[in-house]
């Protein structure tokens, strides 16, 4: 089970409203490599682990991105705060608007909602482990795009926080697999024909 | 004009350090080589892994030197405590981030005896953090003491998205 804590992991506070900075934030929310997705993802792989470690290190590196999740949204929340219908329909985010009010909603920058296909299970802890080292680099990747996208402070370091956390979960993922990959994929009989 | 400067709406200012004068050994001055500290790996860490701080990690946002990568020219924010509540909260993200840390290195390397020794160390100063925080500030754990108390206080304090809370 889960225990909350009213507390962001890392503090944020956005003071300057910024309504296309949001749109493009909004993919780390609900898109292919956002924190949603990564946290479902390493969730439901964490079941068919061949050990402790990877049930422990896929739990632990999920439960985190639960709390990105809600780092992301608090931002997302903090860049609209109090904008009004025509400022959003500027912006571009009038069509999430028509939707959702000013409610938060899982999706990409280009408003394609959140879906489970964006992540795999396979049931073969190296394949589900080279993804999930794929995921955090994807990941990374796009905390980059979005810094290249703003110069207000407040938002760029948290994303600079949030990247450096890709980084740290993308080499625990490489060390289990690379442990996986001495131990088990040495074991494996060549299937006969 | 802002409030944050009042006592219980207070919030940590952000400050790119590239817009701030660090000294430069700061990093340095503050790591601590598991390598020497009669490390017992039997899984075999590629050396060189230098910690930092808990203060220095956090605010990089990662506690392991040698897998710091800068982006760009951009530093990491500097956290400043702007009072008493400020100063309570970011000591207990730092211990228990430093610890959080920690418990996904174990996971990997569970027979680690100098850093299972310095988990244990970070988890009972955040432990301790938290309550020192929660006593003054309220609770930001539901099993809090300072539920001890009426009428309900979960919900009075601010949640972590507006304005006041952490």
């Amino acid at each position: 089970m889960w225990a909350y804590q009213k507390r962001l992991q890392y503090p944020i506070n956005i003071k300057k409203k910024d309504l296309r900075m949001a749109k493009y934030l909004v993919t780390q929310y609900g898109g292919g490599n956002g924190e949603l997705a990564a946290a479902l993802r390493y969730l439901n792989q964490r079941y068919t682990m061949p050990d402790n470690r990877g049930k422990a290190l896929l739990t632990d590196i999920g439960t985190e991105e639960l709390a990105h999740i809600e780092m992301i949204s608090t931002m997302i929340y903090q860049l609209t705060k109090d904008a009004t219908v025509e400022e959003l329909m500027e912006a571009g985010l009038g069509t999430n608007y028509a939707e959702h009010g000013p409610a938060l909603f899982p999706t990409d920058s280009n408003g394609v909602p959140f879906t489970v296909t964006y992540f795999a299970a396979t049931g073969d802890p190296l394949a589900d482990l080279m993804e999930d080292m794929a995921a955090e680099q994807k990941a990374r990747a796009v905390y980059e795009n979005l810094i290249d996208m703003t110069n207000d402070p407040d938002v760029i370091g948290p994303l600079l926080w949030l990247r450096q956390r890709e980084i740290v979960h993308y080499n625990r993922f490489k060390e289990l697999f690379e442990a996986y990959q001495q131990q088990y994929q040495s074991k494996i009989e060549p299937r006969e024909n | 004009m802002n409030n944050f400067n009042e006592q219980g709406n207070g919030f940590l200012d952000m400050m790119p350090a590239n817009m701030m004068t660090l000294p430069n050994n700061m990093f340095q001055n503050n790591t601590l080589n598991p390598n020497q500290m009669n490390s017992n790996m039997q899984t075999g860490i590629q050396g060189n892994t230098q910690l930092s701080t808990p203060q220095e990690g956090f605010m990089r946002g990662n506690l392991f030197g040698d897998l710091y990568q800068q982006y760009k020219n951009y530093r990491p924010a500097v956290l400043t405590p702007r009072n008493e509540k400020d100063r309570l909260f970011l000591n207990y993200a730092q211990l228990a981030f430093a610890a959080h840390e920690l418990n996904l290195y174990l996971d990997n390397f569970p027979n680690d005896r100098s850093i299972n020794r310095l988990f244990n160390d970070y988890r009972t100063m955040s432990n301790q953090a938290l309550r020192a925080y929660e006593e003054k500030f309220g609770p930001i754990t539901i099993t809090s003491e300072q539920l001890n108390q009426f009428p309900w206080m979960w919900e009075q304090l601010n949640f972590p998205w507006d304005e006041g809370g952490m």
